[in-house]
């Protein structure tokens, strides 16, 4: 006791006792600290800069502003919308991926291996480019009603004006983008159950469908938990799709509305704050229900499918295929509409032309954001690889205090919205060096490399697990120095992990869309999800040259997902789970 | 008290046979062991009888009833797992309830023998825990309390005892004994441990391939193996190749190529007759050489000490033998018990051994 109370007298002895049960060095304080001041200043301070805005007023707390969301109409029904826009696409979502991710799991039938790599293809193309696409062919003298007239289901002069149902094409376009994530979680969940589990309730005398309900459904509800609240925060955040959609009276778009009054209307960060609670609700729920289910029985092995032969296996096949045609939609419709040169009243484009993708290197805006955007996305990279290998390392090879703490804070970005993260990016560096006003590039960079952070730290962290510390202890009392074996063991041996959580970063930072379309305000520092944007709003071949890029987009995101799960193999799924 | 009868029963999994052809009867309140090493089919075999798997031919008994086509959760046969497949979303109390409830017991009553199941097993202090707060022989006896209370007529065990350490083990081989003398319920117990079989069964069947080698008590497979398979895989055994010499009563003489050995037998054989001898290391009995002449005498052999194993309270000695007429030599495993007097590597010595220590193999029956 004495040792104790002496200790915290003395500051210096008390640094040297925690050096003694933990290895603090110079480089791991130094790691420590650049990661904690790079996500306190660009993570947590906008946040709190948020909050404070919405709740303090003259240095006093006041929750007026928040009412105030509550009492102005508009504000309002924008929050009702959103909110049954999100339950909408989360049930539509659900509904798909449970029964998919049931068949895929449980049954084995014709084409399996082939329709499951399909169903990642949705994940290649942000759902607002898909929806410029899917305007085309929805549009009263687009693809479809043209289609239906030719079959003669309605009258030529009377289109059907499905864009007027802006809220269901929004649902529509999010649950196609979505519900292969959806779908990857609750297959998790559901393949991880042992199948000595189903057995012994079988054996106790439980039949089938008790045993769905007593046992497999709330062992999988980690799965569809994680899936639901992903789905939710998505689709409650997504500014792109409803925007492409016109479907403006929604919390997204009124909070992109508000960019330019930030500084002078607190009711924007009254938003934000409303959005920040109900996000991080669902993600504590998400998470505190993962974890109170740990399994606790080794697992031996999965649930052993059925096999589905004859029809009742090819009807499984074909309806899956289907899916994933129709999910796939979008992406034809805008690689469609970037060949087309007519495309009205027909099925399909008149007449083709690659004029709009050869603009890809002429068009000012085009050229200028393809360059922004590889700009960023690299160095955004770089940021992240280099955080994420070094916070790897000290959590899985240094003993250091507060570790879990550490973690936390690395994967926080996952429950914070890109719209959030944005507005606060816009009102707290206001007038600033890097105000985004002025020059966006630094914080475009700064949002892609904090809002990817966990994914390249998760990537990281994966392979220095792996590698086992015997190794490296091997590679040392084999004479080598700390140095050296990190060269000559460790990174040799971690080197995919890293190649694929840098083109995942990469890649997904290449297509990052809230924040791009927030705080990209000059031409100049458009990145390509801006400029697809912009275009997409000019009339005449402007949604031409949007679909152009977006092919782009899709190319360099179709070709990162196969050199990722190229080089992880089986373990690439594990990358889209909650 | 059901009894299990198989009546050659075949499965097969694509090209591989897991069961081929078994025929055995276990008899009711038996503690039955079917022991054989791991991928011999013999979990496939229990997973048949829980109905988890149905046969290609053969019939499957319980008492009177062919369950062939019964599924699992009619039989009234519980298995308790390998990895104890406790519910990890439910507590103790709610796992042992589970098969109750499914039995649509009133809810006093369901208490009444959670409550009493989990002290039999001594584990009623843990019952508002879930399995993943329990250590690994706990969650053994919870699994065990949640087969027992639902009063199955059969108790299928699959290598309960393998995911806990030697200690806990000993300690739980005592309790299923303790236990299952306590019920009565026809138990098959799968193991590939044969020290576990030995020590707990009424009866053993030894399989391998698919197929069973041999059935009997622990004694009859120890003392009485009718294959060289079975007399390897029970215990540890010396064998030998031989041919008879001479028949006598009750006696007969085989010459090997390392010695001539006097022993029993019960059954009819020829002179000239092909045979395998098997003897167990802990039948020999070794002692230094004292006369050149001793091997000329049957059941003595003179070797050389090639290795000793120091084993505390015994000692396990491989010992050189050369062939009596050839340059051929073979090692022999002695096994001696509290040992006096000290070998050294090198030493001659002389092997001797009982006439009826000696366990004969027709050759025919050598499956090797």
């Amino acid at each position: 006791m004495m040792h104790r109370m002496s200790s915290s007298y003395h500051p210096t002895k008390l640094l040297s006792e925690l050096s003694r049960s933990y290895d603090i060095k110079a480089d791991v304080v130094i790691v420590t600290i650049a990661i904690c001041l790079f996500l306190g200043l660009f993570l947590i301070y906008p946040l709190l800069y948020s909050l404070r805005e919405a709740f303090i007023y003259n240095g006093k707390f006041t929750v007026e502003f928040f009412m105030l969301l509550f009492h102005n109409p508009t504000v309002f029904t924008c929050i009702l919308n959103s909110f049954k826009l999100a339950i909408a696409s989360t049930a539509l979502t659900m509904l798909i991926s449970l029964l998919l991710a049931w068949a895929m799991v449980r049954y084995r039938f014709p084409m399996q291996d082939f329709l499951s790599s399909l169903l990642l293809m949705p994940l290649i193309l942000p759902p607002f480019v898909g929806a410029i696409g899917i305007k085309q062919i929805l549009s009263r003298y687009g693809a479809l009603n043209s289609l239906l007239a030719n079959i003669g289901l309605i009258d030529r002069s009377q289109p059907i004006d499905w864009l007027g149902m802006g809220f269901w094409c929004v649902v529509v376009v999010q649950a196609l983008h979505l519900f292969p994530i959806a779908y990857l979680n609750i297959a998790a969940s559901l393949s991880s159950i042992d199948s000595s589990i189903e057995e012994a309730a079988q054996s106790l005398g439980a039949s089938p469908l008790r045993r769905f309900f007593t046992i497999t459904m709330p062992l999988m509800l980690p799965g569809v938990f994680a899936a639901c609240s992903l789905t939710f925060i998505f689709a409650f955040t997504d500014l792109g799709t409803p925007l492409i959609f016109l479907y403006t009276q929604v919390i997204p778009v009124r909070i992109f509305n508000m960019v330019e009054t930030a500084t002078t209307d607190p009711t924007g960060y009254a938003l934000i704050a409303l959005v920040l609670i109900i996000t991080s609700v669902l993600f504590a729920l998400s998470k505190r229900v993962s974890e109170r289910r740990q399994v606790a029985t080794v697992f031996v092995r999965a649930v052993a499918p059925k096999h589905l032969s004859g029809v009742s296996g090819l009807m499984v096949a074909f309806a899956i295929a289907l899916l994933c045609m129709v999910a796939l939609l979008p992406h034809i419709a805008v690689v469609l509409n970037s060949v087309a040169k007519r495309w009205v009243m027909s099925p399909v484009p008149d007449e083709l032309t690659f004029e709009h993708l050869l603009a890809l290197t002429r068009h000012p805006i085009t050229t200028v954001s393809i360059r922004n955007s590889f700009l960023y996305s690299l160095a955004s990279t770089a940021i992240d690889i280099a955080f994420g290998v070094t916070l790897a390392y000290v959590l899985t090879r240094r003993r250091i205090p507060f570790k879990s703490l550490l973690d936390v804070v690395v994967m926080m970005p996952l429950a914070i919205p890109g719209i959030v993260l944005a507005f606060g990016y816009v009102g707290c560096f206001f007038g600033t060096v890097l105000d985004p006003r002025v020059n966006a590039m630094p914080l475009l960079i700064i949002s892609y490399a904090v809002r990817r952070l966990p994914y390249a730290f998760r990537a990281c962290y994966a392979g220095f697990q792996q590698v086992s510390t015997t190794l490296e202890e091997a590679s040392m009392s084999l004479g080598a120095s700390p140095l050296r074996t990190t060269l000559k063991v460790t990174l040799p041996l971690i080197y995919p992990h890293l190649v694929t959580g840098a083109t995942l970063t990469f890649a997904f930072a290449m297509l990052e869309v809230s924040d791009s379309l927030i705080l990209a305000l000059n031409p100049s520092d458009f990145p390509i999800t801006k400029a697809i944007y912009v275009l997409s709003k000019r009339v005449g071949d402007g949604p031409r040259i949007a679909s152009a890029m977006g092919v782009l987009g899709m190319a360099i995101l179709a070709s990162s997902l196969v050199v990722a799960s190229r080089l992880l193999g089986r373990r690439f799924n594990e990358l889209f789970r909650a | 008290m059901v009894e299990v009868k198989l009546v050659n029963v075949t499965k097969r999994f694509g090209g591989i046979i897991a069961v081929d052809h078994v025929t055995m009867n276990i008899n009711g309140g038996e503690f039955f062991f079917v022991l054989g090493p791991s991928g011999c089919g013999k979990t496939t075999l229990l997973r048949l009888i829980a109905g988890f798997v149905t046969p290609d031919e053969g019939e499957i008994w319980l008492g009177n009833t062919i369950v062939n086509e019964i599924p699992a959760h009619k039989r009234n046969v519980v298995m308790v797992f390998q990895n104890y497949a406790l519910f990890p979303h439910m507590t103790v109390f709610e796992n042992v309830a589970y098969g109750l409830k499914m039995k649509r017991l009133s809810k006093s009553k369901i208490k009444e023998k959670v409550e009493q199941y989990l002290e039999l097993v001594k584990m009623r202090d843990v019952m508002w825990r879930y399995p993943a707060q329990l250590s690994g022989g706990q969650q053994q006896r919870v699994a065990l309390a949640r087969a027992l209370a639902v009063e199955p007529a059969v108790l299928l065990l699959d290598e309960p005892l393998s995911n806990l350490d030697a200690q806990l083990r000993k300690e739980m081989r005592q309790e299923l004994k303790r236990i299952h003398s306590q019920l009565r319920i026809t138990t098959i117990y799968v193991t590939h441990d044969q020290k576990e079989a030995l020590a707990m069964a009424d009866r053993i069947a030894v399989m391998r391939s698919g197929r069973i080698e041999q059935i009997g008590t622990p004694m009859e497979l120890y003392r009485k193996p009718t294959n060289r398979y079975v007399a390897e895989f029970i215990g540890d055994a010396n064998i030998f190749e031989g041919v008879i010499e001479k028949v006598g009563a009750g006696r007969m003489l085989v010459r090997t190529p390392f010695f001539v050995a006097e022993c029993n037998h019960e059954r009819e054989f020829k002179e000239g007759q092909k045979v395998t001898l098997a003897i167990r290391p802990a039948s020999l009995h070794v002692e230094r050489l004292q006369t050149k002449h001793e091997d000329t005498v049957p059941n003595k052999i003179i070797a050389s000490v090639y290795d000793v194993t120091y084993l505390g309270d015994e000692e396990m000695l491989e010992l050189c033998v050369r062939q009596k007429h050839g340059l051929k030599t073979t090692t022999i495993k002695a096994l001696r018990a509290n040992p006096h007097e000290q070998v050294a590597l090198g030493d001659e010595v002389v092997i001797g051994f009982d006439a009826s220590d000696v366990i004969i193999i027709p050759s025919d029956e050598t499956s090797v």
